[in-house]
């Protein structure tokens, strides 16, 4: 990846916009030159790169260097509360042509202050986008994350090792600045991946410690839970299946004594009860008839005791009807009217008055009732006709009351016979209760309580099984959860070994490749020092420690590292970042911002001689002041050189005119 | 490929054994340069896919 172009508006001197190009196409020209008088844009330039990509600045003259990065002019021509906008675009090339697009924006509004004309006020954060030219070469697209994008392939981090500043890299290994080699090495070799790859392993064994459930998983203990429960059913089930049974025969028996006992009481009832009751309806008949004949004779005894008793008054009185009837011997005719006449004027049929309830007027009453002649007459015919029938009538009734008397007798006898029948059938009823159905009923009563007990038992039972049952559901569920668990605690302890297995490898391939990184950059180091410095024949020995600290000895004085003049420290300094550069994993520009600013020709000889060649294949930008741009530098250099640039302070316009070519 | 990568291709290679876990400890390797320093990745869910690779 080389820069092919850097577009730069209204940064700091760059007043409008600037565009610098340097020419990728020259494969066996690597060196891009800036030339520039001192303050006359090359810190600039080497700050406008940086803050493109990190959004800041990195190189300051000065601590107290202005931080205002607007470029003055611009903030001058632009009225109060006017908008204006700074921008910085690098563009990238690989080998078929322009790849990516990097850009910065800040939108600035110039400010009303007293105390300086130049406040500015930034507009909302910087835009910050790239583009890349898609796979077909024909357009360019949107890079998604650019700030991932960045951090994969220009890191910060590593942003030392191809952003320089010459005249700081004494610093790199002296102990003014902590800066440590291992880390030099592990940022610029990318052995931060392996170790970023380390780091998410060890994330990830930590994420599956987690993960696990951490449970004792002893299926035993909740197995065995299990089969005693299934013990107990078996058993459980067992006796329920015996007692359901022998239950089933307790009914059966019990439906039998039921069945015998009613059959047995009923056929008894039916038996007897039927003669009983007709025995009892029969009774009721007799007993009714006798009452019947008893009163028929009781009339029929008195009537013929009268007739029996009046037999010689009835005589004497038909006798005495015969002589009436024969003497026509009647009473006189009484004429009822008048003697009631005679009753309501109070007089006596011989005249006299008569007093009141007087005896006179009791006899004319008896009078004036008495029946007539014809009447008198009438009846006496009449019985005289009917006594003789009543004296022939006692014979018949004496007859009646014979049959009577003997009926009733009859009667008797027959309810005394049924009396006797009815003892004997109350009789057979009571034997009929006796042993048998007692026993019987003893049975069924012993039965009906074993089926009662049985029926609990049974209950119980089903209690028993249900509740077992459900602990066996709970404890089947606790296995199949802890063989769960376990399942996955068992693939997550496989995930944590194999994890680790990569962790162990990735450890030792990192110590392995920085083993022997170092190696190599420690004798690269070595071979560059000797080809840079022209006094390199007297160190005896250049090295890197296992504690990754530089190390250069002489033949007499020992450990110089800390003691090198400034043109070895430069060459030194050179020749560890170009061994770096040379192992760096990252296909990036370097560039040296006075890479030859303190040393001497001798040194620059070999520095524009052998550096060019030492950075092979990678683009390499110089930024040189004109002092530094000597004609042995020059004369070393020209031939390796593609693009040269000369950045040139206009007095009139206050501006850095860009002209290609030295000035 | 560049002097780095052949060296750290070598050095798998002569370190592990096996080849997928090679494979693997390349794959790891890749993921994290090209989305180890962005946050806007499940660089883990990725690594957990390629340790499940290998226990399968």
């Amino acid at each position: 990846m080389k820069l092919s172009k850097v577009i730069i508006e209204n940064y700091r001197g760059f007043y409008g916009k600037n565009i610098i190009e340097f020419d990728v196409e020259k494969k066996d020209k690597n060196i891009n030159l800036i030339i520039a008088r001192n303050d006359t844009g090359k810190t600039t330039f080497l700050n406008a790169i940086y803050w493109c990509l990190y959004g800041e600045e990195q190189f300051y003259i000065t601590k107290k260097s202005n931080k205002r990065i607007m470029s003055n002019k611009k903030i001058i021509e632009t009225s109060i509360d006017g908008k204006m906008k700074l921008m910085v675009t690098l563009v990238f090339n690989d080998q078929k042509g322009p790849k990516y697009e990097i850009t910065r924006e800040r939108i600035l509004k110039r400010a009303r202050d007293e105390e300086s004309d130049l406040k500015t006020i930034q507009q909302g954060d910087d835009l910050f986008y790239g583009m890349e030219m898609n796979a077909t070469g024909t357009g360019f697209e949107n890079i998604e994350h650019i700030n991932d994008f960045i951090a994969s392939n220009i890191p910060k981090a590593i942003s030392s090792f191809f952003l320089l500043d010459g005249e700081q890299l004494k610093a790199i290994f002296t102990s003014d600045i902590q800066y440590k080699i291992k880390e030099a090495i592990e940022r610029v070799a990318n052995i931060d991946a392996i170790t970023g790859t380390i780091s998410n392993l060890i994330e990830l064994d930590k994420k599956y410690s987690r993960d696990k459930s951490g449970i004792d998983a002893n299926f035993g203990a909740i197995q065995k839970r299990i089969d005693d429960c299934d013990m107990k059913l078996d058993e459980h089930n067992k006796t329920f299946k015996e007692t359901m049974k022998e239950n089933e025969g307790l009914k059966r028996q019990i439906i039998e004594l039921v069945d015998f006992l009613q059959n047995h009481n009923e056929a008894i009832i039916r038996e007897y009860g039927a003669s009983e009751r007709r025995i009892r309806e029969e009774n009721e008949t007799i007993d009714a008839r006798i009452k019947s004949n008893e009163a028929d004779l009781n009339r029929l005894v008195v009537e013929s005791y009268i007739l029996k008793n009046s037999e010689g008054s009835i005589k004497a009185t038909l006798k005495k009807f015969n002589e009436i009837i024969t003497s026509g011997n009647f009473p006189p005719a009484v004429d009822s009217a008048h003697v009631l006449q005679l009753l309501k004027r109070k007089e006596c049929i011989c005249g006299s008055k008569i007093k009141k309830d007087s005896e006179e007027e009791k006899k004319l009453k008896k009078l004036a009732n008495t029946q007539s002649y014809k009447e008198y007459v009438r009846i006496i015919s009449e019985g005289d006709s009917r006594l003789p029938e009543m004296l022939n009538s006692l014979d018949d009734k004496i007859k009646l009351i014979a049959d009577l008397r003997k009926k009733i007798s009859e009667s008797e006898l027959k309810l005394q016979k049924n009396s006797k029948d009815l003892e004997e059938i109350n009789q057979k009823l009571k034997d009929s209760d006796a042993d048998d159905i007692k026993e019987k009923a003893e049975e069924k009563e012993m039965v009906e309580r074993a089926i009662y007990r049985n029926e609990k038992e049974i209950g119980r039972l089903e209690i028993n099984i249900h509740d077992l049952n459900e602990v066996k559901k709970e404890y089947e569920r606790d296995l199949t959860n802890v063989k769960i668990r376990d399942m996955k605690d068992q693939l997550l302890i496989k995930k944590s070994e194999k994890c680790k297995e990569l962790i162990n490898y990735s450890k030792s391939i990192k110590e392995a490749i920085m083993k022997k990184i170092k190696d190599k950059i420690e004798e690269s180091t070595a071979r560059n020092f000797k080809e840079l410095h022209w006094k390199a024949e007297n160190y005896e020995k250049v090295s890197i420690s296992d504690e990754f600290s530089l190390s250069v000895k002489d033949k007499y004085k020992g450990e110089l590292i800390n003691e090198l003049s400034q043109g070895a420290a430069l060459c030194f300094g050179l020749a560890f970042m170009t061994a770096l550069r040379n192992y760096s994993g990252y296909d990036v520009p370097i560039i040296i911002d006075s890479p030859v600013g303190k040393i001497d020709e001798g040194n620059r000889e070999n520095i524009a001689n052998n550096l060019p060649k030492q950075l092979k294949d990678k683009q390499v930008i110089f930024l040189v002041t004109s002092s530094e741009y000597t004609s042995v530098f020059k004369e070393f250099l020209e031939n390796k050189i593609s693009t040269t640039i000369s950045l040139i302070y206009n007095k009139k316009t206050g501006e850095i005119d860009i002209k290609n070519g030295s000035n | 490929m560049t002097k780095l990568a052949k060296l750290i291709d070598d050095t798998i290679a002569e370190l592990v054994p096996s080849s997928d876990e090679k494979e693997a400890i390349l794959q790891a390797i890749k993921l994290q340069e090209k989305f180890g320093s962005g946050k806007s990745i499940d660089l883990l869910g990725k690594y957990e896919k390629i340790i499940e690779g290998l226990i399968k």
